[in-house]
């Protein structure tokens, strides 16, 4: 399933979407055997024209798949991923250095690993902690996904080695190295 | 007859209306599609990627990714 949606002066006006079948492998003797995941065909596409944020005409063509899947309003989803885009853009730095293995300094019992926007806790090689996470303007943000917390905390520093975190509002310091692993 | 004569009169009034409407969303739509063109006719972008637990709250079969398409540092295309 591909959904294409298409900016002008930061607002929606198409949408392309498209549900793909993979072709299914027949054997003359034993019948089916599985699926063919190198080549598929379009079972269903729509069309979505859009003006001033509000879906002016639509085109579809072929039967759904799977009537669960498309997004129940694009206007929406292209709201909520056109922020996450533009949050990664204007903080590309910051994303791109803070991924991987991260051991403190005060306690090197303590580490820290991100994956994309997810920041997993360890202490001890024990699983500590999971968080979701989202920087803006140098400040770390973390959603535990247990709990409705949000801790914030001032991104000092960030190189290939070194981060120091600065945990708000309290101001401990927190210091940082990169695992090289 | 009179009822004939009263539709009559009211698809005349109400004609010039409902075309005027007809011609703006289809005009709407050429220039849709002129933008689509303009957009599908560039390239160097830079481009975002986001992995499906980075954008989603489920994870597909076959996973998922969200790019996005900046020329400039504008956004066109995810």
């Amino acid at each position: 399933m591909t959904t294409e949606y298409y900016v002008w002066d930061s607002e929606l006006f198409f949408v392309y979407h498209n549900e793909q079948n993979f072709e299914q492998i027949i054997d003359s003797v034993n019948g089916f055997m599985g699926f063919d995941f190198y080549h598929s065909k379009i079972a269903f596409e729509s069309r979505h024209y859009f003006n001033k944020n509000t879906e002016i005409s639509k085109i579809k063509k072929g039967k759904r798949l799977m009537k669960l899947a498309e997004p129940a309003n694009f206007q929406n989803k292209f709201i909520l991923y056109q922020h996450l885009l533009h949050n990664r853009k204007e903080n590309e730095y910051d994303y791109n250095h803070i991924q991987g293995k991260w051991i403190s300094t005060t306690d090197s019992l303590y580490v820290m690993i991100f994956d994309g926007l997810t920041l997993v806790d360890y202490y001890d090689g024990n699983y500590s902690d999971q968080s979701k996470i989202k920087i803006e303007s140098d400040t770390l943000f973390c959603w535990p996904l247990q709990g409705e917390d949000e801790y914030k905390y001032a991104i000092m520093s960030l190189s290939d080695t070194n981060l120091t975190l600065l945990y708000l509002p309290y101001g401990g310091l927190l210091l940082f190295v990169k695992n090289p692993e | 007859m009179n009822k004939v004569l009263l539709v009559t009169i009211f698809i005349l009034l109400t004609y010039p209306f409902t075309s005027l409407y007809s011609q703006t969303k289809s005009d709407q739509i050429g220039i849709i599609k002129s933008q689509y063109e303009w957009i599908n006719s560039q390239a160097n972008f830079d481009t975002i990627q986001l992995n499906n637990a980075d954008f989603l709250d489920h994870s597909p079969d076959h996973g998922g990714q969200l790019t996005g398409y900046f020329k400039n540092d504008t956004l066109i295309e995810l």
